[in-house]
C-alpha cells in the first residue's frame, strides 16, 4: 500500500503532466493566426465631389466665387474620375476654407471629397484664393493653398486648383491648365481656309493666331508650351517651319526644308527637333539640331517611306511609321537609328503614332477594312512600346491624330462625321480617356482638325 | 518527500525535452464546422503577441462612448504613446460622445469568458457569452465532447483536444474579476488604440516558475479536491488566454467581403493605375464588439511617405472602412474573440482593365 505521501506525489505529478499537456495544446491552438480578410473587388466609380462656390466677402467677390467652383466642377466631371454632386443639394451659404465642415451633412450627400474656398480683395487690387480640400469619410483635409494674382487670371487658378484636387485624389498629375492649339477651317471643300487657332483646355479663351491666307498645317507644342512650331505655306509650294512665340506673338523661321510634310516634333529636352523630308524618292527620318543646325539621318531607305516620327519621354527611343513591308507599320529604334524594331502586328495600316508623355503607352491611328454593318474604318488605339496590348479605343469614319494629355490618360483627335442625310461631312474635336468610356467633343467655334495638347503650364 | 523530488525532476526533464525537441504537435486539428477555412493563416507571433500598435492611422471616433475596458489586469505590455493623434489638424469638434452612460452592451469583452458561476459544470456549451443578446449560438463548439478533464485524478492520457472547451471548465477564478468594466470618463472617450487586453504571452520559464511554485501550494491540497487542480491551471494559464475561439466561416468572411467591396471605390484612375498590381493595402483593424472599427492602421506606414500612389491606394482603403455603409460590419457577433482584430487587405490587382 503506497503511502499518503507517495501517493499525493503521484497525483500531483500527473497533473502537473496534464497541466504541460494542456499548456502545449493551448501554445498550439494560440498559434492559429488573425484573421485576414483579402478585398479584390471594389466599385470603379467616378469620385463624389462637393465643390462648394467659394465663399466671397462682397457680391463681387461672391460672384466670383461662383465661377471658380464651376470651371472647378466643369474640369472635374470632364475628366470622368470625378462625379461633382449638384450645387443646389448643398446646405447653407458658402463659408471659407478656414471653416470646418459639418461632415455628416456631406457624408449625407454621398459626398467623398469636399473643396470649400474663398475670394478675397488684398491690396493693389489683386485677389487672394484660397482652398481647402476634404476628404469626408476621415474627415482629414487633404490638399490646400492660396494664390494672390490680377482677378484676370481667375480662370488659370481654377485650372490649377483643379491639378491640385486631381492630383492629390488620384495620384496622377492633372491637365487642366493646359492649352490646345488646332487647325480651324472654314468654306467649301476645294477652297479651305485653315487657320492656327489657339483655346484653353477647356475652350476657354479661344483665339486665332493667323488670318487664314495662307494654308497652315500641323501645329505643335515645344516642350516648354509656350512655342508652337507648325507648316506654313506663306510661299506658294514652299512650305517652311514657324515658330510661334504663344505670349509674344512673334514667329521666325525654324528653318527650309524642301520635302517635309509635316512639322517636326521636339525632342523632350527642346534641344533637338526631329522629322521625315522626301529626297530622291525616299523619305527618311532626320533630326536637327538645333544649335549647330547640324542634320543627321536615322533611316537609310531608298524607296520606302519613313514619317512620323516621335521621341518617347525619354529621348532615347523614336517610334515611326514605314511601309518597308508593303503596309504601313510602326516601328521603334533609337534616336541614333539603331535596333530598329517592327512593333505593330495587328492587321490593318497603322499611322501618326504618339508616345504618351508616361511614356507606357503608344497612341496611333489605324485604318482596316469595316467590318460588316459599320462603314468605320479609322481606329484610335494605344498599345505599349514593344507592340503588346494593343486596344482600340475609338472607331469612326474618320478619326486621326491622336495627341496625349500632359499625364497621359486622355487622347485628342480629329474626327470627320459624315452626314448620311445630306451627305457632308463635319470636322470636329474629340477627347477620349484609356478606358475608352469618357467621349466627349471639344467644342470649337468652327470646324477643327490636327489638334495638338500642350503640356501644363505651371 | 522524494516524491516531490521525482517530481520535481521529471518536469523538469519534461521541460528540458520539450526545449530541445520542440513542442509535440499533441493534438490533431480539430474538426471544423466548415472544411474550407479562410484564406491565409499568419505566424503563431503575430497571433500571441500583438503588437502595442504604435501609431495607429486613424483613430476613429468612437461611436460607443464610455467603453468598459475589462483590461483584467495591469497590461504588462508597454504602451507607447497614449493617444496618438492621427491628424494634426486643428479638431474643433469633440469627440461626439458627452453622454457618460455605460453603453448600450455591457458587454465586457467575452475574451476571458467570463463564466458566473465557478462551478465546473460539464455542460457542452461552454461560453456563457454574458453579452445582452442571447447569441443562440448557431454553431456549437466544434467537439463539445470532450468532458473537462477537471475532476479526477487525470491519468496521463494526452489532453483531449483542448480547442475550447476545457476553457470554461477551468477558469472560474479569473472570471470574478474580469469583469471590472472600466467606465472611461466622457472627457476621453475616445479608447485609446488598445493593445488588446490580453497578457504577454507566457514564456515557458515564466510557465515553468508558476508550475513549480503551485505545485509547492498544492502540495497541501487532499487529494480529491479538483479544485486545486483548476487553481493551478488557472493560474499557470493566466487565464485569458485561454479563449474561446471559434472559428469565423466562409460565408460570413464572404459577407463583410461584399459589405466592403461596396464602400470601397478604388475610382476610375485606379483601376487604370499604373502598377495597381503592386498597390495592395494591408490595413490592421481593431474592433469593438458592438462591431465598429475602434482603430485602423496601415501595415506598411513606412511607404506611404515615399510612395505616392501607394498612400492614394491607402486612403482609398481607409475611405472604404470609414464609408458611412461600412460603419458596422457584417460580422458574427457572437464570435468577437474571432475578428477584434483582423487584417483588411485590399488588392486592386484583379480589376485592372
Amino acid at each position: 500500500m503506497p503511502s499518503p505521501v507517495r501517493g499525493r506525489s503521484a497525483a500531483l505529478f500527473l497533473r502537473l503532466l496534464a497541466a504541460l499537456a494542456l499548456w502545449l495544446g493551448l501554445a498550439d491552438a494560440s498559434a492559429r493566426a488573425q484573421l485576414r480578410i483579402d478585398i479584390t473587388q471594389g466599385r470603379v466609380d467616378p469620385i463624389p465631389i462637393a465643390v462648394r462656390a467659394f465663399h466671397g466677402a462682397d457680391a463681387d467677390g461672391a460672384a466670383l466665387g461662383e465661377q471658380v467652383a464651376t470651371v472647378i466642377s466643369a474640369n472635374l466631371s470632364r475628366s470622368g474620375l470625378f462625379d461633382p454632386i449638384d450645387r443646389r443639394a448643398f446646405i447653407g451659404p458658402p463659408t471659407g476654407p478656414q471653416v470646418r465642415p459639418r461632415f455628416p451633412d456631406w457624408a449625407a450627400l454621398k459626398a467623398e471629397g469636399l473643396v470649400k474656398g474663398s475670394v478675397t480683395r488684398v491690396e493693389g487690387g489683386t485677389l487672394k484664393f484660397e482652398y481647402r480640400l476634404w476628404d469626408v469619410a476621415r474627415q482629414a483635409d487633404l490638399v490646400s493653398s492660396a494664390f494672390t494674382t490680377a482677378r484676370a487670371n481667375w480662370r488659370r487658378v481654377a485650372h490649377i486648383i483643379s491639378d491640385q484636387i486631381y492630383e492629390r485624389v488620384t495620384g496622377e498629375k492633372g491637365y487642366f491648365d493646359t492649352r490646345i492649339v488646332y487647325i480651324a477651317e472654314t468654306g467649301p471643300r476645294d477652297r479651305r481656309v485653315k487657320r492656327l487657332a489657339l483655346m484653353d483646355q477647356d475652350g476657354a479663351n479661344h483665339r486665332y493666331l493667323t488670318d487664314g491666307e495662307h494654308l497652315v498645317l500641323t501645329p505643335r507644342f515645344s516642350p516648354t508650351a509656350q512655342e508652337l512650331v507648325y507648316l506654313g505655306y506663306y510661299q506658294r509650294n514652299r512650305p517652311r517651319v514657324y515658330l510661334f512665340n504663344v505670349d509674344t506673338g512673334q514667329q521666325e523661321v525654324l528653318g527650309d526644308f524642301p520635302g517635309m510634310t509635316l512639322a517636326p516634333r521636339f525632342a523632350p529636352d527642346g534641344t533637338r527637333v526631329i522629322m521625315s523630308m522626301a529626297k530622291d524618292g525616299a523619305t527618311n527620318i532626320y533630326t536637327l539640331d538645333l544649335r549647330t543646325r547640324i542634320q543627321r539621318r536615322l533611316t537609310n531607305s531608298a524607296s520606302e517611306i519613313n514619317v512620323s516620327p516621335t521621341y518617347a519621354p525619354d529621348g532615347e527611343r523614336v517610334v515611326f511609321v514605314s511601309d518597308r513591308t508593303g503596309r504601313k507599320q510602326l516601328y521603334v529604334m533609337d534616336d541614333d537609328g539603331g535596333n530598329m524594331e517592327r512593333i505593330s502586328r495587328e492587321r490593318g495600316q497603322y499611322d501618326t503614332p504618339v508616345w504618351s508623355p508616361r511614356g507606357d503607352l503608344i497612341a496611333f491611328t489605324k485604318t482596316r477594312p469595316p467590318v460588316p454593318g459599320s462603314d468605320d474604318r479609322y481606329y484610335i488605339g494605344v498599345m505599349r512600346p514593344d507592340g503588346s496590348g494593343e486596344r482600340l479605343l475609338t472607331s469612326g469614319y474618320l478619326v486621326e491624330g491622336p495627341t496625349w494629355s500632359p499625364n497621359g490618360r486622355v487622347l485628342l483627335y480629329a474626327e470627320e462625321e459624315l452626314d448620311r442625310a445630306t451627305d457632308e461631312v463635319r470636322r470636329l474635336l474629340r477627347s477620349i480617356d484609356l478606358t475608352g468610356q469618357n467621349q466627349r467633343v471639344v467644342p470649337t467655334p468652327i470646324e477643327a482638325s490636327d489638334p495638338a495638347w500642350s503640356g501644363l503650364l505651371h | 518527500m522524494r516524491g516531490g523530488l521525482l517530481a520535481s525532476a521529471t518536469l523538469h526533464a519534461a521541460i528540458i525535452a520539450v526545449a530541445w525537441f520542440g513542442l509535440p504537435h499533441l493534438r490533431p486539428e480539430p474538426p471544423r464546422l466548415d472544411e474550407v477555412v479562410f484564406a491565409r493563416l499568419t505566424d503563431l507571433d503575430e497571433e500571441t503577441n500583438v503588437p502595442p500598435d504604435p501609431a495607429p492611422e486613424e483613430a476613429r471616433a468612437d461611436p460607443l462612448p464610455a467603453e468598459p475596458e475589462p483590461e483584467p489586469d495591469p497590461e504588462p505590455e508597454p504602451e507607447p504613446e497614449p493617444e496618438p493623434e492621427p491628424e494634426p489638424k486643428p479638431e474643433p469638434d469633440p469627440e461626439p460622445d458627452p453622454e457618460p452612460e455605460p453603453v448600450p452592451e455591457p458587454e465586457p469583452e467575452p475574451a476571458p469568458e467570463p463564466a458566473p458561476e465557478p462551478e465546473p459544470a460539464p455542460e457542452p456549451e461552454p461560453e456563457p457569452e454574458p453579452e445582452p443578446e442571447p447569441e443562440p449560438e448557431p454553431e456549437l463548439e466544434p467537439e463539445p465532447e470532450p468532458a473537462p478533464p477537471v475532476p479526477d485524478p487525470v491519468p496521463p492520457e494526452p489532453a483531449p483536444p483542448p480547442e475550447a472547451p476545457p476553457a470554461p471548465a477551468v477558469k472560474p477564478k479569473v472570471i470574478a474579476k474580469a469583469p471590472t468594466p472600466v467606465l472611461r470618463p466622457p472627457g476621453l472617450a475616445r479608447p485609446k488604440p488598445e493593445p488588446e487586453p490580453e497578457p504577454e504571452p507566457r514564456t515557458l520559464g515564466s510557465v515553468l516558475q508558476d508550475l513549480k511554485q503551485n505545485a509547492e501550494e498544492l502540495g497541501a491540497a487532499s487529494d480529491d479536491d479538483s479544485s486545486g487542480l483548476q487553481a493551478v491551471l488557472d493560474r499557470t494559464l493566466g487565464g485569458t488566454r485561454f479563449e474561446e475561439d471559434r472559428e469565423v466561416t466562409v460565408s460570413e468572411i464572404n459577407r463583410v467581403r461584399q459589405q466592403i467591396s461596396r464602400c470601397w471605390n478604388i475610382g476610375v484612375a485606379g483601376a487604370g493605375a499604373r502598377g495597381a498590381e503592386t498597390l495592395a493595402v494591408e490595413v490592421e483593424i481593431i474592433m469593438n464588439p458592438d462591431r465598429t472599427v475602434r482603430t485602423t492602421r496601415v501595415v506598411d506606414e513606412a511607404r506611404m511617405n515615399r510612395d505616392t500612389a501607394y498612400k492614394i491606394a491607402a486612403e482609398r482603403a481607409l475611405r472604404a472602412i470609414n464609408h458611412p455603409d461600412c460603419t458596422v460590419l457584417d460580422l458574427p457577433k457572437d464570435k468577437y474573440s474571432a475578428w477584434k482584430n483582423f487584417t483588411f487587405n485590399f488588392d486592386p490587382s484583379e480589376m485592372l482593365h
